[in-house]
Parts: C-alpha cells; structure tokens; sequence
C-alpha cells in the first residue's frame, strides 16, 4: 500500500513517515512539502491513501484534492489540519475530502484508521 | 354829597350835566342809571381780568401787558362813566376831562397792543381744532396701549417659551461670574446653575452643591483638573471651548462641557450635558471588540500552536520506542511530558472551540464539560496562588442547557477572576477556597461561584453590577467585568445574582436545561 503524506512542516512529514514505518512496514510512505508536489507525485506513481495539510504555500491542501478531482483520482483522501477555518465547509466537501483531522492528530487513532482503511481497500481487491 | 368835598377843586359855576335835559325824569334817571350799570360792570370786569392773570401766571409778557391794558382801559372807562352820572347833579367837568384823556390815552394804547397781538391770538387753535387735537391724541395713546400690551403679551410669551426649554433641556447651564484678586487677576468664579433637570437626574437634590460663591471652596477639584484654567482661557480669549469627556468625581458621571463667554452678562456660560450614557456605552463597546479580537487572536493562536504540539507528540512517540529500557525514574519523566502535553491540547482546543463563530450561538450545551474545561485552565494559576478549587458538579453529563458556550466561558472566568481578586484582600488566615457548584434542578441548571475572599458591603450590593462601578482600586478594575457579565446572562435568558452568607461570597445564575 502507498500512502501519500503532504505537509509544508518537515518534522511533520517525518513523524508520519515514522509512524506508519512502525507500524506498517510493509507500507510505501511518498512525501510532499506542497499540493504542486504532491499533483506530480500523484500523477507519476500509484497512490493508495492520501492524507494533507490544507494551508501551505504554492498549492493549497484543498487546492489539491480538486485538482485530483479534476484527474478522476481515486484515492481516498483525508485533510490533516489545524487552519480549518480558511475554507467554507461546502468548498471542503466538493474537493473530495471525505473527512477533516485536527491538528494535532491523535496518532493512535489514526494508525487505527489506517488499518481500516488497508481492510477495506484489500477487500476491494486493490 | 361827600363827592363834592374830594372834587372840591372843580368850579361849580359850570352847569350840570341834568340841565341839558331839562330834568326830565324820563331821560335822566335812565342815563344815570346805565352809567351807574356800566360803571359796576367796568369794575367788575377787570377785576374778572385780573383773577384770570393772576391764575394764569403762564402767559407770555405780551399776552399780560394786553390783559393788564386792557383792565385799565375798562377800568378807567368805567370811572368816566361814574363820572359821568355823577355830573348830572355836579360840575365836576374837570375831572371828568382829566378821566375821559386817561381813557383815550390808555384805549389807544390796547388798541396798538391788540393789534400787534390780533396775528399771534389768530394763531392759536380754534377749539374745533382743539377738540381735533385731544381726539387725536386719545386716540394715539389708545394706539400706544395696546401695542405695549401686545408687547409684553410677546415678552411673557418668550420668558414662558425660555422657560419650558430650560426645564426640558436635559443639559445643566450654569453662569460663572469672574471674581478677581486684588491685583485684578482672574482668580475664582461665582457659579449658579440657570437650569435643574440635569442636576436632579444626575442625583443632586440640592442646588446648593452646584451653586456656590466661590468655586474654589466649593470645587477644588476644578482647579487641580484643569476645569478653572480652561475657564480663565476661554474668559480670555472669548473663543469656545469644548472638552468631552469630563469625568466628574462629585458626581461619578461623564459630561460634555461647552464654555462660552457671554458678553451681555460679563460672565460664561457653561453648558453640561450628561454623556455618561455614551461613555458607558463606547467603554462597553471597546470592552467588547477587545475580546472579540482577543478571541480571534487566541484562535490564531490555538492554530499555530497545533503544529509544534504534533511534532513534540510523534517525536516522543519515536523516543519511547526508540528506548524500551526505560528505568522508572526515566518512565516518569516520559510520562510526566505526556500528561502536559495533553493539558496542552485541551487548552488549546478550549481556545479554538472559543473563538468560532457559532459558539456565541445559544444552543443545547454540555455545562458540566464546559465547566470542567474550563477549570481545567484555572487549576495551575489557582494552585501557584495557593487557593483551593473545590467543585460540586451534581449534573450528569448528558444534561444540556440553553447557553452561548463563549458567553458562559466569558462569565466564569469574570466570576472565578473576581473570586481570586477578593481572596487577595482576604484578611483572615483562614484556607482560601474557590468553590464551582452545578446544581439541577427541574427546568434548569445552576452554576454558582462561592469564595471566602474579602467580599463586599451590603450598601454597595445594588451597584456592583453597574458599569464603571468597582472596588477594585484605580488601575486594577474597569468596572466593566460584572456589568458585560449580566449582560451576556441577560442574552441568555438568565440573571447573576449575588449573595454574601456570612463569610463567603456567592455568585449563581441559572440556565435553562433544554427540552430534548
């Protein structure tokens, strides 16, 4: 599985990324400072599991989704974020972001989120 | 005759005068008796004629000398014509002669006066003119009167008018009458308020407060303030001074004073509107916007924080597993990083649930949560203070009430604030305790702050929830805390009431549980 973690915050990303290497090992961590990287990324490589930031700068979190929206992009994704407040509940929503994480994450919940997440897509036959 | 003795000089060898008429009874004693008639009345005449001068002492000289003429021609007249009768028995010629020239000498000479005098007599008006003249002067006094009695018909019209607009104006106006010093320097003023409205709503009952003969005695204050040079300028310069606001200790109101000088009266006129009302309203405003924008700034706050938080979060993560060795010693450190780390984030996210929008909404609310959110936040400053928090919350926590979840936040804190301001005052040496009470009852929650502080004076009791009323000394409290309080109470359908019990002092409001 390859799980795509954007974030204008180094230290962030690099907490993400150790997580999911402790608990997934097997897991594919990609990583992105800004939407325009993480579009590139999405667009060259598969990508299970989206999880971003929404306020960075070149390209916003949001700004993101619903350029992979335009692109038809399948995987779910998920917004990781303290500066909610930015954004209009309907803009978030259109952008296909199925659901919004506060910063800071409870990290536990969302390993347990993430192994749900696996469950299902391999039910999926992904 | 006794006649004959005084005229004796006279010849009497002349006949008389009866002779000529040869004694005829029917001649004679008409003649004689119409000179005798004429003589009476020529006497009497110009006695009528001097009676007339002497009361008329205004005539001119030649109107006396015509008058006084005049009286001697008729006079004299007469005498010839006595003369006259009295010749028809004497010969008295010589004297009748010497009477006779008397009276032509004197007759010619009225007549030349009269002449003279005809011009001046035509001159003056006829009594039809005279009788014109009166009308039209009775009437010309008539036409005075009533214009006078319009005018001060008029006159009282605009006192009345003044005076119904000084009774209703809500300003005070006062007259400041200058007094000067020996060397002529403007020293003190004279003040007597012109208007009372303003004063009784302001609560003087008296006048004599207000007015005084010297504001120096009386007020002061004015002069350490700045009030008696502002004065002295504008009795200077003559230009109007405006100064707004005027916060006035005597009175614990704001004015608006506008001074003027006013000529007529040598004096100034000083205008006092009570804008407290206004001061009140903008310092409650101001109090306002600053949390408002205080509570923007604690969202921005909360957010910027949130992202640190996350990375001390994953990278103890990284350090506990990192180390699987730990003594216990180290375990504690660890966990006692944790724990903060979660107050952290509870304080954070308090302060980001507090500064959105909806949450100024009144809505079913969770108290109980609330609460203990928020006491939370006040647990370590009460600790380093040394004061006891207490709690008794007999609420479950499924319970809600209608409540605007920043107003009840805002509300505690003023209370809780309050409560550790009058601990700092507290005298005894008993154990400082802040109690938080959440009582139910059927249609509504209670929430009651109780301390053991210093408390508050049973007059003063009415007042506290007044704006710009506090205990607090200058610098320390607004006064605005209480009173925004009751406000944001009253928003919410409820009221705060206040109690002191003996050592303690109590402050509940209630809210209503909601329906659901």
């Amino acid at each position: 599985m390859t799980i795509l973690f954007v974030d204008d915050v180094v230290d962030i990303l690099e907490g993400y990324e150790a997580e999911v290497k402790y608990h997934f090992s097997d897991f594919k961590v990609l990583l992105a400072t800004n939407g325009q990287q993480a579009l590139e990324i999405c667009k060259k490589e598969h990508v299970d599991l989206i999880f971003s930031d929404a306020k960075m700068p070149v390209m916003s979190g949001v700004e993101f989704f619903e350029n992979l929206k335009k692109m038809n992009h399948e995987a779910p994704r998920y917004l990781i974020t303290g500066h909610i407040g930015d954004y209009s509940p309907e803009r978030i929503k259109a952008c296909g972001a199925s659901r919004v994480f506060d910063k800071p994450i409870n990290f536990d919940k969302l390993i347990d989120f993430m192994k749900i997440q696996t469950e299902f897509q391999i039910e999926k036959g992904a | 005759m006794p006649f004959q003795s005084i005229l004796a000089f006279d010849s009497y060898q002349f006949m008389p005068h009866g002779h000529c008429v040869l004694w005829k009874p029917e001649i004679l004693w008409p003649m004689v008796i119409s000179e005798a008639g004429i003589f009476v009345s020529y006497a009497a005449i110009p006695a009528a004629l001097i009676w007339f001068l002497r009361k008329r002492s205004d005539l001119d000289e030649n109107g006396k000398l015509i008058i006084i003429l005049f009286a001697i021609f008729i006079a004299s007249c007469g005498l010839t014509h006595l003369v006259g009768a009295i010749n028809y028995w004497n010969s008295f010629y010589f004297t009748e002669v010497f009477l006779k020239g008397l009276t032509a000498i004197v007759s010619i000479a009225t007549a030349i006066v009269g002449f003279r005098y005809v011009p001046k007599l035509l001159r003056l008006p006829s009594p039809k003119a005279y009788k014109k003249m009166a009308l039209e002067l009775k009437e010309l006094n008539t036409d005075l009167e009533k214009r006078v009695e319009e005018r001060t018909a008029e006159l009282k019209e605009n006192q009345a008018r003044l005076q119904s607009i000084l009774n209703g104006v809500n300003d005070a106006i006062s007259v400041y009458t200058p007094i000067f010093d020996q060397n002529g320097e403007l020293h003190d003023f004279s003040v007597r308020a012109l208007t009372e409205r303003a004063m009784h709503q302001a609560g003087v009952t008296s006048m004599t407060p207000f007015n005084t003969p010297s504001l120096r005695k009386t007020h002061p204050t004015a002069f350490e303030n700045g009030h008696f040079d502002r004065c002295a300028e504008v009795w200077k310069t003559g230009a109007v001074s405006i100064e707004d606001p005027y916060f006035s200790q005597v009175f614990n109101r704001y004015f608006r004073i506008v001074m003027q000088k006013c000529n007529e009266q040598n004096a100034l006129l000083i205008f006092f509107s009570d804008v407290t009302e206004r001061e009140q309203a903008k310092l409650t405003s101001m109090a306002q916007a600053k949390l408002v924008s205080l509570g923007e700034m604690a969202g921005g706050i909360g957010h910027e924080i949130n992202t640190p938080l996350q990375v001390i979060d994953s990278q103890l993560r990284q350090l506990k597993r990192s180390l699987p060795d730990l003594g216990e010693k180290e375990e504690r450190h660890i966990e006692k990083i944790e724990t903060t780390l979660s107050g952290i984030k509870l304080i954070v996210a308090n302060l980001r649930r507090l500064s959105r929008e909806d949450s100024s909404e009144i809505k079913p609310t969770n108290i109980a949560e609330t609460v203990d959110q928020l006491l939370s936040i006040f647990k370590r400053s009460l600790e380093e203070k040394n004061i006891e928090l207490k709690k008794n919350i007999e609420v479950d926590r499924e319970t809600k009430a209608l409540a605007s979840e920043v107003s009840l936040v805002q509300i505690l804190t003023n209370l809780i604030n309050n409560a550790v301001d009058a601990i700092d005052e507290k005298v005894d040496s008993e154990k400082a305790f802040i109690e938080l009470n959440l009582k139910s009852f059927e249609d509504s929650l209670e929430i009651e702050v109780v301390d053991n502080g210093g408390g508050f004076d049973d007059k003063i009791k009415e007042r506290i929830f007044d704006p710009l009323f506090t205990t607090k000394d200058v610098g320390k409290g607004t006064g605005l805390g209480l009173s925004l309080s009751q406000r944001m109470a009253m928003d919410m359908n409820s009221k705060i009431n206040c109690q002191r019990d003996g050592g303690l002092t109590r402050f509940s409001f209630k809210l209503p549980k909601d329906a659901a």
